[in-house]
């Protein structure tokens, strides 16, 4: 392609710009125009399917929801967790606001995790807090926000552009007065005037190399190429606690979380290769990474996510949530090398190093509305300095932001065109030399430095060699040469790319100190230094292009957490060494027309685009071609016309599986928006005689969350020849508190059914005299279910449990522990326990034995315990002391 | 410098007897945007290795004629 001139270019204005149409982004956009203001919306890719969550996300890590956890502890978990460096009112923001966001996403439609009686299943994975709040049909997320923008309210003021890359902010005066970028498909140079800018670009993942050697095969969504840290730093911002890395455990080679988020609540874990749980941190933490990095390097090492010893089904449970949300493909990668969940453990290993805010502190510094330190310009989502801030915090202060934009924008008069001609410059600048190297040789070269020179463990002389090699290569950058539009896109990240990586070994090199674990490993400084460095430390770009530190004090706390005493300060300029400084710096696709086989389809396409009502769907509903009817039902739940619900029930008697299966997925993820109508009530239950079990099970489930469904349609379903719909009708009736007709299947000829009918049993919470038939199943897993359910219905299986500690099954063993735990007698039989050769049962021997340890000898016996090989059984027996 | 001829096994693939020309579907949608049509068949193909093996291209494809692989380098 020719280089556009710089006056052919597409301007657009707006009061509120909104960079990244991810987590963070998305909501910026709704609330800035639920608050009134003209939003523009950019994004590189397509808001569909963007961001950290392109797919979808699995859980929420950090819901602080009333009645399981308190904002306090959680503002104190973050500071434990990041070492005393938080400026706790960004972090409260989020402890205070998430469980109304989580409302309000509930209110877009989409899912989170809820027990029978309609309350949030949050879960403890950590040791302390529980925040962690699955989402097993979490892959809907970016789609139900995709519906929220569409709706006509939000359209009306929120315009998207799609495959639109900024690559710098303009500023005027030092406020933020918009950007220039160019549209990666066609080529054309954009140029945007705004009242405020938020950045929501997300992290920095092209940082390190994955081990695997392949570019795009990060742990982060490879599109998010630390842009916003780039376009912050240019524009003056400061940013902070670059130094503190992400660094994440995951599926070696896959490169994707192996999820002890959803395992960890089924039984799994990660042991070393004795089989023993090794992590002794009680929080997601750069010590914990640290743990993790030490034992793969150990005579321990490697690591692995075990989940074989635990039954099939289970399994199968955490396979349809891992195969089906966050990484989708996981399952493709482990059965292309033949491993199996059930029967071989998983390696795991560490990612490659990245910046983000959500996973550690890595980002653009934000006061409390997620205002950034250049007027008119705001940072949210993983870009932003709000510590383990995750997918709700990225939504909390994508709400914020745009709120705070909406009420302060001040569109510009003009833009500062000598800027706009350095954007012009560096967008373009590779078509000048098209036979300059390519990105991708450049792009390697530079992250396999990172990986050698910057990557912990740090010295300041790796440091040291890592700068020389990011200057040297600030020439071999600006002579890349590109042909395409895709091209200029890619070569533009490595230059986001560089500067962050000069941004990372810069600041390693600064923080004169080990902090953060693994994060901040300085091999030749190995001590925390809190006198001299319990500070953030904040770098930004001066006006004569050079890079400046200063030393921020921590923000006096709102919760004070032991061991940690910030001291008010004035912020410090750091020195860097002499010569750190940087020396200097430096055709569409052609269409077809549609003449395919199948025209139905894209007029569908077409139609879904126009927010269709549901009379203009119906006839494609109806459409003989099984394919367009499937495709019918995709736009319907992307769209949700009124009456959507009864005509997806129609669709539930469809002739042809797939387009059944279509229409019970949409029902379930609908569940939330639907409205519960008599008629949508009727309409369901017809189906529930259908010949197909999936249509019966998503008919019980979907009346159940609805709360349409009566006990005698559940009743009946208990008879029904598939065990997963005689689930679901368990999970109905435990959802009207009538466990009565329980009892009968309680002798079904499913083990999984009876385990559900114990735990059944244990969420209404009343004794039953089914739990006496249950612990004497021939199944050690309805035993072991059925003892540790009657210590939650009042009246504990006593004698049944203390047998139950000999029993062979370890499985039994926990549950009988768990159940004396409750009843506190006998005591003898969990105090013998402790030395069970399984690490579960020590492990809920201990969790049992902790609310008894004022008795001498369940104290003396919880010391012995602090011995354990077991990580899990010490830290709990520490905990039990200590509290 | 030199422009060469060099297999690579891409990891998104489409079944070109299934893939419904004139949809864009998959082109649309790919953060990557490494897919686009072919100007001789008018199908849907990978024009250049680059992806994140993360599966909306496969998943919303309308006449199942994606498939996405993990990356020659990771299998």
């Amino acid at each position: 392609m020719e280089i556009p001139p710089i006056e052919d270019r597409l301007h657009l204005d707006c009061e509120v710009l909104v960079v990244g149409g991810g987590t963070a982004g998305t909501m910026a956009a709704i609330t800035a125009a639920e608050h009134g203001a003209r939003v523009l919306l950019l994004e590189k890719a397509h808001v569909r399917h963007s961001g950290a969550l392109a797919m979808g996300m699995d859980g929420v890590n950090n819901a602080v929801i009333p009645g399981k956890a308190t904002p306090e502890d959680y503002v104190a978990e973050i500071t434990r967790a990041n070492d005393g460096i938080v400026n706790q009112k960004t972090v409260y923001q989020t402890a205070t606001r998430g469980h109304a966001m989580v409302r309000r996403l509930e209110g877009y439609g989409v899912k989170f995790e809820k027990d029978e009686h309609g309350d949030y299943a949050v879960r403890r994975v950590h040791r302390s807090g529980s925040y962690v709040l699955p989402m097993p049909e979490g892959k809907d997320v970016k789609k139900v926000l995709y519906r929220v923008l569409r709706r006509r309210d939000i359209r009306e003021r929120v315009r998207i552009e799609n495959r639109v890359m900024p690559v710098r902010v303009l500023t005027e005066g030092g406020r933020a007065v918009g950007v220039a970028g160019f549209d990666t498909r066609s080529g054309r140079f954009v140029t945007v005037a705004a009242g405020a800018v938020v950045l929501a670009t997300g992290a920095c993942g092209r940082l390190g190399l994955p081990a695997g050697g392949y570019l795009y095969g990060t742990y982060e969504n490879p599109t998010n190429a630390g842009d916003g840290y780039a376009m912050a730093y240019h524009a003056g911002a400061e940013l902070s606690g670059i130094e503190c890395f992400q660094i994440n455990p995951l599926i070696k080679d896959y490169n994707g979380p192996a999820c002890a988020y959803v395992a960890n609540p089924f039984g799994g874990y990660q042991v070393n290769n004795r089989g023993e749980r090794f992590v002794d941190s009680d929080y997601w933490s750069g010590h914990m990474m640290a743990e993790v990095a030490r034992e793969i390097a150990s005579a321990r090492g490697p690591i692995y996510l075990k989940l074989s010893h635990l039954p099939g089904e289970t399994v199968t449970a955490v396979e349809r949530i891992l195969h089906s949300t966050e990484r989708p493909t996981r399952g493709t990668f482990h059965a292309g090398r033949g491993h199996d969940y059930r029967t071989d453990d998983v390696e795991m290993h560490i990612s490659e190093i990245g910046l983000c805010g959500g996973h550690s502190a890595s980002g653009v510094w934000v006061d409390e509305h997620g205002a950034t330190t250049v007027p008119g310009l705001y940072a949210a989502g993983d870009l932003a300095c709000v510590p383990h801030n995750y997918m709700i915090g990225a939504f909390v202060f994508g709400d914020l932001a745009g709120a705070h934009a909406a009420a302060s924008h001040r569109v510009p008069a003009g833009l500062p065109e000598g800027q706009v001609a350095e954007a012009h410059e560096l967008v373009y600048r590779p078509l000048r030399h098209p036979d300059g190297p390519p990105q991708p040789q450049v792009e390697y070269k530079l992250r396999r430095f990172v990986n050698d020179y910057v990557a912990p463990p740090k010295t300041a002389a790796k440091l040291e060699i890592a700068l020389e090699s990011f200057e040297r290569m600030r020439d071999e950058i600006a002579g890349m040469g590109a042909r395409t539009p895709h091209e200029l896109m890619r070569c533009a990240e490595v230059g986001f790319i560089r500067d962050c990586a000069e941004m990372a070994a810069r600041s390693s090199l600064t923080r004169t100190e080990s902090r953060w674990g693994l994060y901040h490993d300085r091999a030749d400084l190995p001590d925390r230094d809190d006198a001299n460095w319990l500070f953030h430390l904040n770098l930004r770009k001066l006006p004569d292009g050079s890079m400046a530190f200063v030393k921020r004090p921590v923000e006096p706390y709102l919760v004070p957490v032991e061991g940690f005493d910030p001291v008010a300060a004035e912020p410090e300029p750091v020195a860097t060494r002499p010569g750190a400084r940087v020396r200097r710096a430096g055709e569409t696709r052609a269409g077809h027309a549609a003449v395919g086989r199948s025209p139905r389809i894209l007029e569908l396409h077409r139609i879904a685009e126009e927010a269709p009502d549901l009379a203009r769907l119906a006839p494609y509903l109806a459409d003989e071609e099984p394919k367009v009817r499937r495709a019918a039902i995709a736009a319907l739940t992307e769209t949700v016309p009124e009456g959507a619900g009864v005509a997806l029930a129609a669709a539930l008697a469809d002739e042809h599986g797939t387009v059944r299966r279509a229409a019970a997925t949409g029902l379930r993820e609908l569940a939330e928006v639907l409205p519960a109508t008599p008629e949508f009530g009727a309409a369901l239950a017809e189906r529930v005689t259908s010949p197909d079990a999936s249509v019966r099970g998503t008919v019980l489930d979907v009346l159940r969350a609805l709360r349409l469904g009566d006990v005698a349609l559940f009743a009946a379903a208990l008879g029904d020849d598939d065990h997963r719909v005689r689930i679901e009708a368990i999970r109905g009736l435990v959802s009207l508190d009538e466990p009565g007709p329980l009892a009968g299947a309680a002798r079904d000829a499913s083990r999984e059914v009876r385990v559900w009918v114990a735990r059944g049993i244990a969420a209404v919470g009343r004794p039953s005299p089914a739990l006496d038939g249950l612990a004497a199943d021939p199944d050690p897993l309805v035993r072991a279910a059925a003892l540790e359910s009657s210590a939650a219905t009042g009246s504990p299986l006593v004698d049944q449990a203390v047998a139950g500690m000999a029993d062979p099954a370890w499985q039994v063993r926990a549950g009988a522990a768990r159940c004396l735990g409750a009843a506190g007698e006998p005591l003898e039989p969990l105090v013998a326990a402790l030395g069970d050769g399984n690490l579960d049962v020590r492990k809920a021997a201990v969790l049992a034995l902790a609310g008894h340890v004022s008795r001498p000898e369940v104290a003396a016996a919880l010391r012995g315990a602090l011995a354990d090989p077991d990580a899990d059984v010490r830290a709990h027996a520490r905990r039990a002391l200590d509290g | 410098m030199a422009l060469i001829d060099q297999r690579v096994e891409v990891p998104v693939t489409i079944d070109e007897s299934l893939c419904i020309e004139g949809c864009t579907l998959c082109v649309d949608i790919c953060p990557l945007d490494s897919l686009a049509i072919s100007d001789e068949t008018g199908k849907a193909y990978m024009h250049v290795d680059e992806c994140w093996y993360c599966g909306p291209c496969a998943d919303r494809c309308p006449a199942d004629a994606v498939t996405v692989n993990i990356p020659y380098l990771l299998r």
